[in-house]
């Protein structure tokens, strides 16, 4: 069993097999071998860390993707949709956690729920104007007039043609 | 811009609005009047006795038309308040509006999506393009992406324009009426592609 500590301070202990679903977490074990040592997770609170091992049972024993399995990119872009049923449910959490949970894989290096995470924010931009993205993720239109009417001199051409 | 001290005002008179309202309807009842004559039991019987009465049922007449004025008058003045509560109820709603707004906005400001680094930025953004090449074509899509990633945000813009990936699949169309402004569009792709291999159709 390894001891995580998140940055809210809660221990979890999880099966071996299951946090090293996490390449981090994974070589950590390897270098130090054998510990009781809890592994401090600062970048990662308690809840996100209870939906990351949430992920990682389901997935135990599933082989680990290779380093360059998404190099093609082509490759990439036809899986876009393609999230299982299982990982769909999983992923529909509010837009903070869904962010939360991006930056945990993308910190303990899961590999197969980064990617589910950018699908799954990818599929949430498909298909709206950049209004309906700005509401959305609450983001703030920072252009200046001038940048604003390069950029609408740039889409011209791709809106109406 | 409203001070922090306006507002609260009007807030305020809002909130008494609404208390004197609902006082004042809690206690309102309408009283319908006694509308009942010798007449009107029996409207369409003995008329000879009726015009012998003449006077006095014209003298109701005018009554209940006194009565119906009134009544009107009420409805409209009732109308104009509703109007008043209507657009008054407009502006708090236009008020709400603006605070989700900000609110929102500073949200925004605290979200997670600003600590997602370049990199998983620009993998959502690949993640974004249309799964079949097809699809590029403009006269399939009303604001494709890439181009569409550019006009979100600054941030968001640097991101797609350093993302030589996004860009290294292009439907050529030719299209001579417009082709100053397909030259842009083209020209503008292939710097973004970064020397980035262009796939091209």
């Amino acid at each position: 069993m390894v001891h995580l500590v998140t940055s809210d301070n809660v221990e979890f202990v999880v099966d071996k097999e299951v946090v090293e679903r996490s390449v981090l977490i994974k070589n950590m074990l390897e270098d130090v071998g054998e510990t009781d040592q809890s592994i401090p997770l600062a970048n990662v609170s308690s809840a996100v860390l209870r939906k990351v091992i949430e992920y990682c049972e389901h997935h135990r024993g599933e082989p680990l993707p290779s380093a360059d399995a998404d190099q093609n990119q082509d490759e990439t872009r036809k899986r876009t949709t393609d999230i299982s049923e299982w990982d769909q449910k999983f992923i529909t959490v509010d837009q903070e956690m869904l962010f939360e949970i991006i930056l945990a894989a993308n910190y303990l290096d899961i590999k197969s729920l980064l990617d589910v995470g950018c699908k799954t924010v990818a599929n949430m931009i498909k298909g709206k104007t950049p209004d309906e993205i700005r509401r959305l993720f609450n983001i703030v239109n920072d252009f200046t007039p001038e940048e604003e009417a390069q950029i609408k001199k740039e889409n011209e051409w791709a809106e109406d043609r | 811009m409203q001070t922090p001290h306006s507002e609260f005002n009007i807030s305020d008179s809002v909130s008494d609005i609404i208390g004197a309202l609902q006082n004042i309807i809690a206690r309102s009842q309408v009283i319908i009047p006694v509308l009942e004559t010798p007449y009107s039991r029996f409207p369409n019987t003995d008329h000879s006795t009726i015009e012998l009465e003449c006077q006095s049922v014209v003298n109701i007449i005018a009554q209940h038309q006194q009565q119906l004025d009134t009544v009107l008058h009420e409805i409209s003045g009732l109308e104009a308040v509703m109007d008043s509560v209507k657009n008054l109820h407009q502006a708090v709603l236009e008020k709400k509006e603006k605070i989700t707004q900000s609110m929102n906005l500073h949200k925004g400001l605290l979200s997670a999506l600003w600590r997602l680094p370049t990199e998983i930025l620009s993998q959502i953004f690949n993640h974004c393009l249309p799964e079949n090449i097809i699809f590029l074509s403009p006269l399939r899509l009303r604001v494709k992406t890439p181009t569409l990633l550019t006009g979100i945000c600054r941030r968001w813009r640097e991101v797609a324009v350093g993302t030589p990936e996004l860009w290294c699949r292009l439907y050529v169309k030719t299209d001579s009426r417009h082709w100053e402004q397909a030259a842009l569009h083209y020209d503008l792709w292939l710097k973004c592609s970064h020397g980035c291999l262009v796939a091209s159709r």
